[in-house]
């Protein structure tokens, strides 16, 4: 098992140092000066070459990117051009909204998705199975930006129960969760069902009944297990999308997370923040699914043991 | 084999993050331009909004005091700042305006006139040459953390101004003598160079290179703030971001700044120059243009920039709960639309001339702001000292115009681009799309192109963009701040893709700034924006707009600025809850 998972973290560094190179490459060549980008229309060729030189831009970019991978090793992401502050430190501060509202989403969306999967599964195309996966229909189709929009309307602006946005009052995170936890709900409701259904047709369930246990019994002990599995890979890599940052419910509930400093690095041409956002999007998702492998072995001694 | 497609599987997977990544964050900023942007960030310069970013410094979530109590507070929608030194901010003006003083400041006077009135500096003399101003300065002033403020500090003030790496502001000090030397290392201070002589603790003695009649009124911009040296020197890259070692001696303290989220300013009450009337100021940072509303609406605002919010002036202004509670003033600024004279066939004033004849800029306007502004015809707008009303107006007149083109060689008309940033809201790509159809009109077949900023940026200071719309607002109350600036020098006019050719009137626009009988050099900016603009044809000059505020129940003492910025002093607001 620990060789395993020490296998998985060591296959995952090549691929880290690819996705740092092509990061790189790729957001340098695209044109645009940072400077330029700030300063709008006060800009002057003077302060955009001084600036320029002062954060090392006029290097030819393969220095730079030595430069870059040199300050890497020592767990330096660098200085945003804008914000004049170290990238690890923007991260660290953006990180704790985002990881609230992930969680909070999260719990939203495991809540709602399991059992109405397991309850659709059970009462295979009966009204309530069509209105689970209605409900869960409407989350996935959704788009974030009008269900947040339309529920900060009703819920905050009409009604008046939470605030219309914030990020310090843990009430502010109700609707933002709500709006992301349904979308992921729906996902996650459709697969438990069709993974449920497709094991409650195989023969070891019909043997479960066949010794008489209950319907529960068999569900829960003998059928959810199984079908489990697809849905944990599932919300392993909802998690890990979930913390790279919910870019649009964060803008419009004004929470300061890391997709909202992302978005602002792209416009600013602020390669450092940039670089660093999205380096640390990836680990996490390799994260996420280390941890999504490691639950499978878990739960299923098949893969354990292989 | 399992391995290996595991790791197949973790490789498709990484990808897929990073395209999810880029992806959303791409559809986002369309999002946020569509719904966040500023109205003129995209396009205007004396500005003072702005998509941003913003942050506190170290961990944590908050810089500085976390536990005040915001209730009494003055409450609006702030802008999202990289940094507060106002040296090093080209686009953030509200804590520096209220949090520091400059020597000199500005007053608007209750016709819409402004005036400098004394600050940091009590009086002035200027020696009869335009050469040397010698300020005398207020005694007994202290910076907000205690300390005294000297002539030294100013000083200070100006040659950090020239030697700090990250000042963009620069400029600012650029006419005092010696001031390159400073700049190039060759001098360590202007005191060597014999810019700047501090008499005495509260005497401070300028001399310029060679007379600069705006000078005064340059030091009122944010960037000249006065800052101490011993707190900003001990604070280093600290300074502007760290809200407790952001000293000044302003009406307001800067006191908090939470992550992209919230900035805090608590009364001064021992301000030098008497305590502001409430008991500080809380900036949000919205950045949704529906959310200002609603928050508006629910009392979480005092006060609404519709400049934020463009999307939400009609819904005020056809609101009868609101419409009495708009509060609107001129920005001093002009929009306009470029020609670029590399271009062919732009290059013949008779084209340029047509383009100019063939657009009706008062049903633009009309169109784009419910006609709440004024037609501009040259260069200096509205409310700018050197405003001239006698300026002929530029004539909406198509026949006129064919009949130019066709005397051009262009009859059957011919292709032209025009460049959009993709920050642009959606009053930008409508002027567009209006330009387009009305120069249609002529025979001039228009294709917008919308550019990504940052490339617009370049591609305009390499001098080789298309015709393209912005606008200037006034940053201090001069000419120069606006003629200088866009027809001083080859470079000036390269550097915003206008390439003007008229090297006459190149060097009379520098050598304006220099004639020190007032009128005189009044005049000369009158003729040469009459040159410029008229007689060759260099930009079409469109209007300047009245900026909207919506202003919540309880609050007095609200005005809006000289120049209509978005943000301007606030110690006399007063909110009652």
């Amino acid at each position: 098992m620990l060789k395993k998972v020490v296998n998985r973290i060591l296959v995952s560094i090549p691929v880290l140092i690819g996705v740092i190179f092509i990061i790189y490459i790729m957001l340098n060549i695209i044109p645009g000066n940072p400077i330029s980008v700030m300063m709008k229309e006060h800009a002057r060729q003077e302060v955009i070459d001084r600036m320029s030189a002062y954060y090392g831009l006029d290097k030819p970019v393969m220095v730079q990117f030595l430069i870059y991978l040199k300050n890497l090793c020592h767990g330096d992401l660098g200085m945003s051009y804008k914000l004049n502050r170290s990238v690890n430190a923007l991260i660290a501060q953006a990180f704790p909204y985002t990881l609230k509202l992930a969680i909070a989403a999260a719990l939203v969306s495991w809540i709602i998705g399991i059992p109405a999967g397991i309850v659709s599964a059970i009462k295979e195309n009966t009204a309530v199975d069509h209105f689970f996966m209605g409900f869960s229909l409407l989350g996935v189709s959704m788009p974030v930006f009008w269900a947040a929009l339309l529920f900060q309307y009703v819920f905050a602006y009409k009604l008046g129960l939470v605030p219309v946005s914030g990020a310090d009052n843990p009430s502010a995170y109700i609707l933002p969760a709500i709006v992301l936890g349904w979308s992921s709900a729906g996902t996650i409701a459709r697969l438990t069902r069709s993974n449920l259904l497709e094991v409650l047709e195989a023969d070891y369930i019909r043997t479960a009944y066949a010794k008489g246990r209950s319907q529960a019994g068999v569900i829960l002990h003998h059928a959810f297990k199984n079908a489990l599995l697809p849905v944990i890979t599932m919300m392993a890599i909802q998690v890990a999308s979930l913390l790279s940052g919910a870019v649009i419910t964060e803008t419009v509930f004004a929470i300061p997370g890391i997709g909202r400093l992302a978005v602002d690095a792209i416009t600013s041409r602020d390669m450092p923040l940039l670089q660093g956002t999205v380096l640390f999007t990836t680990v996490l998702i390799i994260l996420g699914n280390l941890i999504a492998d490691i639950l499978y072995s878990v739960i299923d001694p098949r893969i354990r043991e292989s | 084999m399992k391995k290996r497609s595991l790791s197949f599987m973790m490789a498709a997977l990484m990808v897929g993050s990073m395209a999810t990544g880029c992806g959303s964050a791409s559809n986002q900023a369309a999002t946020t331009q569509a719904a966040g942007g500023s109205s003129d960030t995209a396009t205007t310069a004396a500005k003072d909004s702005g998509a941003g970013s913003d942050t506190g410094a170290s961990a944590g979530t908050t810089e500085g005091a976390t536990d005040i109590d915001t209730s009494t507070f003055f409450k609006l929608v702030g802008d999202n700042p990289d940094i507060v030194d106002p040296q090093c901010t080209s686009d953030y003006y509200a804590i520096p305006m209220n949090c520091f003083d400059r020597l000199v400041e500005v007053k608007k006077n209750d016709d819409g006139t402004s005036e400098l009135v004394p600050s940091l500096a009590k009086s002035w003399d200027i020696s009869s040459d335009g050469l040397t101003y010698t300020f005398h300065l207020e005694e007994g002033v202290k910076y907000q953390n205690g300390a005294d403020f000297t002539a030294s500090d100013v000083l200070y003030t100006f040659n950090r101004l020239l030697t700090y790496p990250k000042s963009v502001n620069d400029d600012i000090a650029d006419g005092i003598k010696g001031a390159q030397d400073v700049k190039d290392g060759k001098a360590k201070s202007l005191a060597e160079t014999g810019g700047i002589t501090v008499v005495d603790d509260h005497t401070v003695q300028f001399t310029l290179e060679s007379p600069y009649a705006a000078f005064l009124a340059e030091l009122t911009v944010p960037g000249a703030s006065i800052l101490d040296e011993d707190t900003t020197e001990a604070a280093g890259d600290q300074f502007g971001i760290d809200p407790s070692v952001t000293i000044g001696t302003g009406p307001f303290i800067f006191s908090s700044w939470t992550f992209n989220s919230e900035m805090i300013l608590t009364a001064n009450k021992d301000c030098w120059s008497g305590a502001p009337k409430c008991d500080g100021i809380d900036f949000k940072i919205v950045p949704d243009e529906e959310t200002q509303r609603m928050m508006f609406e629910n009392g979480e605002l005092d006060l609404l920039d519709l400049d934020n919010a463009p999307s939400q002036v009609d819904y005020f202004l056809q609101s009868d709960k609101y419409k009495d509670s708009i509060v609107q003033g001129p920005r001093v600024g002009v929009y306009y639309v470029t020609f670029n004279e590399n271009i062919e066939p732009l290059q013949d004033v008779k084209v340029r001339k047509a383009l100019q004849m063939s657009i009706d800029r008062q049903a633009i306007l009309d169109a784009l702001y419910g006609g709440r502004g004024q037609l501009e015809n040259g260069i200096l707008p509205h409310g700018l000292i050197g405003y001239n009303a006698d300026l002929p107006e530029i004539k909406y007149d198509v026949e006129g115009a064919k009949k130019l083109l066709a005397d051009a060689g262009y009859a059957d008309g011919f292709d032209l681009e025009l460049d959009l940033s993709s920050d642009s809201d959606a009053t930008g790509k409508n002027l567009m799309d209006i330009l387009s159809s009305m120069w249609g009109e002529i025979g001039v077949r228009c294709t917008v192109k919308t550019i990504d900023e940052a490339t617009l940026q370049d591609t305009k200071h390499n001098g080789e963009l298309g015709t393209y719309s912005s606008s200037w607002s006034a940053d201090f109350n001069d000419p120069d701040n606006f003629m200088y600036t866009f027809f001083g020098s080859d470079a000036n006019t390269k550097f915003r893709s206008l390439n003007y050719k008229n090297e006459d009137a190149i060097s009379r626009v520098n050598a304006a700034r220099s004639i020190v009988d007032e009128d005189a050099r009044i005049k000369e900016y009158q003729d040469l924006e009459k040159i410029i603009i008229q007689d060759d044809a260099a930009w079409l000059p469109l209007y300047s707009k009245e900026h909207l505020f919506v202003v919540g129940p309880g609050v007095t003492g609200f005005s809006v600025s000289w120049n209509g910025w978005s943000n301007g002093y606030y110690r006399d607001v007063a909110v009652a809850r």
